[in-house]
């Protein structure tokens, strides 16, 4: 028995390093808030892209505030300005590649913490899909929900050992980054992305009638809800109509004022017809991220439309 | 609580430290630990099952006693026949009896009449088929004075409900699980890491190679229509793979449990895919379980159809074929019903019986040819056709195993014989795809290489040094945590 005790205890020794170590870096602020500013730079730069859902539900349960933003990479954009127009903590529960059902899990989830005040949802049509399914937050929901679960997730395991090496070489490794030029990417997201998001269109019924819920949540519990469509370019959104989704598109902005304020960015205007205001199709630059975030907290519209979709 | 997830290790880490620290020495408390320990994990799943459970066992336990002390035939058969139709009728019950109801609706419904039965509400108890085949088994061997009955109650119980086998097997029978229960167990240094290898392996079987395969193999069964022939064959390859290192895997998981605790628990499978014959696969695969057939279905079924054919021939058939007929289709079926209650399994069952049979009245054939043309029986070229073609044979069964109804089966096969076939096949992810084929090459080379042991990597660099063999381990462990197909239930626990 001393044997194999012996034998199990020396071949564990590297899982028990994993474990000092993960529980030493804890690369995703299970125990609390980070103070140290150079590792909180590193697990900001190396934790939150390998998996943001789980970064950003942590942070939530250590900071909870009132005002959330929920949505994809485009509603992160506007977090921050949202956060100075405010002048108001805002927790960002935005991920980047988010799809409906992922907004409407985090919505799920911060509702049991109940702090909240005012909600800002923003939403465009390629999310508004019901095809586009995979949803992240239930793993990272599941991952926070225990010590065990936390040190044995694979996550956890890889942002700690990226910090550890990004501790002892003082180089944060490149995640995620993209090795095409701007126009390549541009045609990218244009012809493989767009055409991968139209072609597989499914309205989102259900996902429609869990929004409807939370709309009704917020109304009875005094929470603003307010919803915005983010600009996209007008390449892209022409190619709404090269898939012949123009129904589709009207109807998910009537779905959308159905369920609060609301304020629409995304159709032939100043912001979108410019390509220099955007970094692809898809994404804005930081002076719109200003406008959009200006627009939807002052209420004083001169891009975005209100209740304006035709019939 | 599933073999795979976190909550069981820590369950079985603690009743490891109870088993063999506290109750070290003592066989009846080492026993309740595991009565506990086994009903605490079935009752996990669902507390109301375990009432059943109680119920088969003690029944079980109370009828076994009594036929071993009659001393009468007559009242020892008709206690026989009453723990049959206490285990069957259970097992009809509960997995069965909607499907009857079903069956009859739609029989009468093809006549024009209306039967208008409705189904019930039950739900099905997880390893219902394994643990009341074990009683079965129990009930068979003492009436048929193979084994005693048990006197200590409480290790009756332990008997049925041993839970490193209770959800999905192998189907350990008493005649082997009693003695082991019933005699002192010392702790055995290699036998336990033996076991914990075997555990790793079985790990790396369920959550790297089945649980990848599954998240395609799903993806296209839920919707076949909608992919090409390419895609089609590409699915049921991939659940091929996928039975197999599911169930092989939660047999090593369960087997090295076992070592871990000091039993030995039998084979269950031995690299059934790398058979010649279909008979061959039988021997391999499931082999509790077609084991267990053969020996209480089978050949008292041939026996019993014997007596009755007194005549050489009968309808102009061979009397001896006959039996066979007559014996492997029935027994076939209930194979089939075994693993569910779906015609889908059925039919299953009925092209290995099939098989069996073409192969039982070929191989003398067969062998004439091989001799005529002077070839040996061993000869590369026909063992690799020999395997071929039974693998051929056994994919097509999985695509009515895994199947909803027979014309989804039919349709999906149909399917893959159109001229898409030649196209590139669907693939969620190219990355994702490489990986999964790599992954998979690799299993199937080391199994190759393992395939003379118990399990796959039982001898794997066991004459290296130490930390060689165990970066062998380190792999599999990090493709365990970093590659997984993300947590799915063992195929097995439906049946």
């Amino acid at each position: 028995m001393k044997k194999f005790f012996t034998r199990v205890i020396l071949f564990l020794l590297p899982s028990i390093f994993t474990i000092v170590t993960i529980l030493t870096i804890d690369p995703y602020n299970y125990f609390g808030n980070e103070t140290n500013i150079k590792l909180l730079e590193y697990k900001t730069k190396i934790s939150l892209p390998i998996h943001d859902q789980l970064f950003k539900l942590i942070e939530y349960k250590n900071n909870p505030h009132k005002i959330i933003i929920l949505g994809d990479s485009r509603a992160n954009s506007t977090s921050g300005y949202v956060e100075e127009f405010l002048h108001e903590d805002v927790t960002n529960l935005c991920y980047g590649g988010s799809t409906l059902q992922e907004i409407i899990s985090t919505f799920t989830e911060i509702k049991k913490i109940g702090v909240m005040k005012q909600v800002y949802i923003g939403i465009n049509f390629n999310v508004y899909n019901s095809f586009y399914n995979h949803n992240s937050v239930p793993e990272a929901v599941h991952i926070k929900s225990s010590l065990l679960n936390y040190i044995t997730s694979k996550y956890v395991i890889k942002s700690t050992f990226l910090i550890l090496k990004a501790l002892i070489f003082n180089e944060v490794p490149k995640i995620g980054q993209l090795r095409i030029t701007k126009e390549e990417f541009w045609r990218t997201q244009l012809d493989v992305t767009a055409k991968g998001n139209y072609t597989n269109y499914l309205y989102p019924k259900e996902l429609y009638n869990e929004l409807k819920k939370f709309s009704i949540f917020c109304m009875e519990n005094h929470i603003k809800l307010v919803l915005f469509i983010p600009p996209t370019h007008i390449s892209l959104q022409n190619r709404i109509l090269d898939f012949k989704l123009e129904i589709e598109n009207i109807k998910f902005k009537k779905d959308m004022e159905s369920l609060g304020d609301f304020y629409d960015f995304d159709y032939l205007n100043a912001l979108t017809s410019k390509q220099s205001n955007f970094s692809d199709p898809f994404h804005f630059i930081d002076s719109i991220s200003k406008i959009v975030a200006n627009e939807i907290i002052s209420g004083k519209i001169v891009y975005a439309r209100r209740i304006n979709v035709p019939n | 609580m599933l073999f795979t997830s976190k909550t069981f290790a820590l369950f079985l880490l603690t009743v490891f430290a109870l088993y063999w620290f506290v109750f070290k020495r003592n066989l009846k408390g080492q026993n309740f630990v595991l009565l506990i320990a086994s009903y605490s994990f079935y009752g996990w799943w669902d507390w109301r099952f375990l009432f059943l459970l109680f119920f088969i066992s003690s029944s079980n336990y109370l009828i076994c006693k009594r036929i071993q002390n009659h001393s009468q035939k007559k009242h020892q058969r008709i206690l026989f026949l009453l723990g049959l139709i206490i285990n069957i009728g259970s097992l009809v019950i509960f997995k069965y009896l909607n499907f009857f109801i079903d069956s009859a609706n739609d029989i009468f419904s093809f006549f024009d009449a209306n039967l208008y039965l409705a189904t019930q509400k039950i739900i099905l108890p997880v390893g219902i088929s394994f643990y009341i085949f074990i009683s079965i088994s129990y009930i068979i061997d003492v009436y048929q004075s193979r084994l005693t009955a048990v006197r200590n109650y409480f290790d009756a119980l332990l008997t049925f409900s041993f839970f490193p086998i209770i959800l999905s097997g192998p189907i350990q029978r008493p005649i082997s699980l009693l003695p082991q229960i019933q005699n002192k167990r010392l702790f055995n240094n290699n036998l336990a890491i033996d076991g914990l290898r075997q555990i790793l392996w079985g790990l790396f079987s369920k959550i790297v190679i089945a649980d990848r395969c599954a998240v395609t193999v799903n993806t296209i069964f839920s919707d076949s229509l909608q992919y090409s022939g390419s895609t089609l064959l590409l699915g049921i390859i991939l659940f091929t793979i996928q039975i197999y290192a599911d169930f092989a895997g939660y047999c090593n998981i369960a087997i090295g449990v076992g070592k871990l605790l000091g039993f030995k628990i039998m084979t269950n499978f031995a690299y059934p895919y790398f058979a010649r014959n279909i008979k061959e696969f039988w021997r391999r695969w499931n082999i509790s379980l077609s084991t267990w057939f053969r020996d209480y279905v089978f050949l008292p079924l041939a026996y019993t159809i014997s007596k009755k054919i007194k005549s050489e021939r009968f309808l102009m058939i061979k009397s001896e074929q006959l039996i066979y007929i007559l014996s492997i289709t029935i027994t076939w079926i209930l194979v089939g019903l075994w693993h569910g209650a779906n015609n889908t399994f059925i039919i299953w069952g009925l092209i290995h019986g099939f098989s069996l049979l073409v192969y039982h009245n070929c191989i003398k054939h067969k062998d004439k040819i091989l001799k005529r043309l002077n070839i040996q029986k061993n000869n590369f070229v026909v063992a690799t056709l020999g395997t071929l073609t039974t693998i051929a044979i056994v994919m097509c069964s999985w695509v009515f195993f895994k199947s909803p109804s027979i014309h989804y089966a039919l349709s999906y096969i149909s399917g893959i014989f159109s001229l898409s076939i030649f196209s590139i096949p669907y693939f969620y992810g190219m990355k994702m795809a490489l990986v999964t084929i790599i992954l998979i090459v690799c299993f199937l080379i080391v199994e190759w290489f393992g395939r003379n042991n118990d399990y796959a990597i039982a001898t794997l660099g066991l004459k290296w040094k130490q930390p060689f063999r165990w970066v062998i381990y380190y792999i599999l462990i990090f493709a365990i945590i970093f590659l997984g197909g993300g947590e799915q239930k063992f195929i097995y626990f439906q049946f």
